[in-house]
């Protein structure tokens, strides 16, 4: 090899060529060593450091999940359904305010009192302005109320504790011998289904009642739940042979 | 190097130096290749451990992914009773229940004074009216007031008579309570 080495003269820049050939292998080790460090070794040592990270990613998640499925495991799905109910029920199902004229008359005849008149402003529909939640709209209504003096105090506290949650933004009784006349304005609150609920990044804490949160819940499970009849039946449509009297 | 060799003193000195210095160089390269390959086993040895990790943390995901997708009723049903929960408790927050404190206002009143309207003025303000028969029940009123002012009712943070009328039979009044 040192005899055709690259058909060099016997001495390059004053030094032997058989002393240049001893050179050359480090020197191809070495490129190699370069070539193999850029392209082979730094590549996979970074390589480790992103599936350190993974892993650590991973498992977080994995706590995370299990951490809600030990939780979720846990929990009784029979109160879970209950909390859901009341929850429900706290406010109104649908945006119809005829629906809140019926709920507070089933409450009203508990106590002897009929609806004697109501009326309803669509212009007062409008969304809470002090929520800063969307869906959220206020339902109000104003009734005059006939019935028994001694009773009305027992008709505004259970108005108070009826289900949907119920405010009363305008109460005036007036009293006539035994009988008092109630002008009250009751609102309530409609609030929008929240139908997408996205499974995939929930916390722990997302689904873990808060104390304040349990209390709640207790207080309104103490609540009369009334039931939003919408009062809508389904018939047949009946169509009658009839003839028509103009008609010459 | 048989080929080269030159037995002259200088030339062999020559030659014992390079024959030294293609020793170092192997040696050189010998540890420089095994620090190589040591480097090259560790890098990879680590590397296909922790592929090994992922590929068990990954399978232990799965399995809990799994688990966790059964129960998604449950996930469903918390997250929305979490979200309502939230929602009817700003409600309830905004929420004041006047009926205690009708209750108290009414039990302020004995029997003789009979309470003829009852307004809620604005938030946290009524509006009493008030019969008697007596004129000295006025006494009994005004008391009220003056320890209502006085903060010595919780509930309530002040109280004035708006109005005293004398009827023929009886006396009327309005008076105005203001809720802390």
């Amino acid at each position: 090899m040192s005899g055709n080495f690259l058909k060099l003269p016997d001495k390059v820049f004053g030094l032997e060529k058989s002393l240049l050939a001893l050179f050359l292998s480090p020197i191809v080790l070495l490129v190699f060593f370069l070539i193999s460090l850029n392209l082979v070794l730094i590549p996979k040592a970074n390589e480790i450091g992103t599936v350190k990270q993974k892993i650590n990613t991973i498992k977080t998640n994995t706590n995370k999940v299990s951490e809600q499925v030990k939780y979720l495991s846990s929990v009784d799905s029979e109160e879970l359904q209950k909390n859901a109910e009341y929850l429900d029920n706290a406010v109104l199902k649908n945006k119809k305010s005829y629906l809140l004229v019926e709920i507070i008359r089933q409450v009203a005849n508990k106590f002897d009192y009929q609806v004697e008149s109501f009326s309803l402003t669509p212009g007062e529909i409008k969304a809470e302005e002090t929520a800063s939640i969307k869906n959220m709209k206020k339902l109000p209504v104003n009734l005059m109320l006939y019935g028994p003096k001694n009773k009305s105090l027992d008709l505004i506290l259970s108005l108070e504790k009826t289900l949907p949650i119920l405010f009363i933004d305008k109460y005036d009784i007036s009293t006539s011998g035994n009988y008092s006349e109630l002008e009250l304005t009751v609102s309530s609150y409609y609030i929008a289904d929240e139908t997408n609920i996205d499974t995939s990044n929930i916390a722990l804490s997302d689904l873990i009642l808060s104390s304040d949160e349990l209390a709640l819940v207790e207080k309104i499970s103490s609540f009369a739940k009334i039931e939003e009849n919408t009062g809508i039946q389904m018939s047949e449509f009946q169509q009658y042979q009839r003839e028509n009297p103009f008609s010459l | 190097m048989k080929e080269g060799l030159n037995l002259l003193p200088s030339v062999a000195k020559f030659q014992v130096a390079k024959i030294k210095l293609k020793k170092m160089i192997s040696q050189a390269m010998v540890v420089f290749l095994s620090f190589w390959v040591l480097s090259a086993i560790i890098i990879f040895g680590w590397l296909g451990i922790n592929s090994f990790l992922l590929k068990q943390a990954e399978t232990k995901n799965t399995k809990t992914l799994n688990s966790y997708k059964s129960l998604v009723t449950s996930v469903v049903l918390s997250k929305k009773n979490k979200y309502q929960a939230k929602l009817v408790g700003q409600v309830l927050k905004e929420r004041f229940e006047y009926g205690s404190l009708i209750k108290k206002i009414m039990e302020f009143f004995p029997e003789n004074i009979s309470l003829k309207n009852f307004e809620i003025k604005s938030k946290k303000q009524f509006i009493v009216e008030g019969v008697l028969v007596r004129g000295s029940d006025i006494n009994y009123i005004e008391d009220k007031v003056r320890d209502i002012n006085l903060g010595l009712y919780s509930d309530f943070s002040s109280a004035n008579l708006t109005s005293i009328q004398i009827g023929s039979n009886s006396w009327s009044f309005e008076m105005e309570v203001n809720l802390i």
